[in-house]
């Protein structure tokens, strides 16, 4: 069976947008698994349940939790995995004679649980993870720019990083929601308008980017292109 | 230090365009370093940028505040942490006791700062979920502001592969 962890960013996206039930159509459909790391779930349902705000999402994520939609990975050797992982990502880069501290616990937990239990992807819709993930280069840029100074990088760093990495493939909640789309679960929503099943799924991609997923307009005009709607 | 003293010059000037270049002036360290000081220094002098702009706009005049941002650089002069720390608290109390309303606006302010001081971080490069951490934000909040900010392109992306694989693992 499938193998998906999420990271907490996509969950936020999809219950901020009220599309957070696609995942248990899309389970009955396609025989997939979804899960969260404990680490992961603490952030989505253990804190906002102690404060006022987000806890309805919050409960919307764990009653998704009790249905076995969500299953929660709670195992010691991916705390020890993410320890590690963490502690090399924070590392690569250097400024000032300071190591950046670019990552965190919670975040590590999926790649790491993603590398011991060979899931076919991680859902990710951060864009300093993903990028670190597919091509770090990108994140030293980005901070040099930003930070208007040369970093320095610990190449051993990246590359224990990158080996233990490698095979981890990463989708977003964009392209989740779009396969969700295409396999009519959405269909309730489209409605008596001009073009409706293009502005549904447009609709659907913006409300995800403005809820957090780091996509470019560039990139929702290509998915929503590539349908042909 | 340097930061206390351009606030105070700044304040005395009404010069909150200047404090909150001044913020976004100590988000650079912020990023890198990571400690708590820079960062509460981050969020007080936008929130009190905002105060002070909200006074000026209402024809009310601004809180005294520049013998208490003086007494808390004297005191970091001195490597009196835990008196700068209760300086800098003592502070945003009297900014919140201008009035009742105020001490609402303040909240908000404040709140809002964070949000605002951590999109900043994170455009740095820093993880959503660090930048959370740092500032004592929930990532609910911070991934919802971060979503309406602008994003600036990352190049290497490809949407249509990653799609692709996202329709072989719902096969």
């Amino acid at each position: 069976m499938t193998l998906l962890i999420f990271d907490a960013g996509p969950i936020i996206s999809l219950t901020t947008n009220n599309v957070l039930w696609i995942l248990e159509e899309l389970k009955v459909k396609s025989q997939v698994q979804f899960a969260i790391t404990a680490g992961v779930k603490r952030e989505l349902v253990d804190k906002p349940l102690e404060t006022l705000r987000f806890k309805f999402e919050a409960v919307q994520v764990q009653q998704l939790i009790e249905r076995g939609v969500l299953q929660v990975i709670d195992d010691e050797r991916v705390a020890a995995r993410a320890q590690e992982l963490l502690g090399l990502a924070n590392r690569i880069l250097e400024a000032q004679g300071v190591k950046i501290q670019i990552m965190q616990r919670g975040e590590m937990e999926t790649i790491a649980a993603s590398a011991l239990l060979r899931a076919d992807a991680i859902v990710v819709d951060e864009r300093v993870t993903r990028t670190l993930l597919e091509s770090p280069e990108q994140v030293q840029k980005l901070m040099e720019k930003r930070l208007h100074m040369q970093l320095k990088i610990d190449r051993s760093a990246l590359h224990a990083f990158e080996e233990q990495t490698r095979h981890i493939s990463l989708i977003r909640s964009v392209e989740l929601v779009t396969v969700a789309f295409e396999k009519g679960v959405l269909n309730k929503f489209i409605v008596k308008i001009p073009n409706a099943r293009r502005e549904l799924l447009e609709s659907l991609l913006w409300g995800l980017k403005l809820n957090g997923c780091s996509v470019t307009d560039d990139e929702i005009n290509a998915i929503v292109k590539a349908e042909k709607l | 230090m340097e930061v206390l003293r351009k606030a105070a010059e700044a304040v005395t000037q009404n010069d909150f365009a200047a404090l909150v270049e001044l913020s976004n002036h100590t988000i650079h360290d912020a990023s890198i370093f990571q400690e708590d000081d820079p960062l509460t220094i981050a969020v007080f002098v936008y929130a009190l940028a905002k105060v002070m702009q909200r006074c000026v706009e209402k024809g009310k005049s601004c809180p005294p505040l520049v013998g208490g941002i003086r007494h808390a650089r004297e005191l970091l002069e001195r490597d009196d942490e835990n008196g700068y720390r209760a300086a800098m608290k003592e502070l945003l109390r009297e900014v919140s006791a201008v009035d009742a309303k105020m001490k609402m606006y303040i909240q908000e302010v404040v709140q809002k700062a964070r949000l605002k001081k951590g999109g900043k971080i994170h455009e740095h490069g820093i993880s959503i979920a660090r930048t959370a951490e740092l500032l004592g934000l929930s990532q609910w909040e911070l991934q919802s502001y971060i979503g309406r900010m602008e994003e600036e392109s990352l190049k290497g992306n490809r949407p249509l592969d990653r799609l692709q694989k996202a329709r072989e693992l719902f096969r």
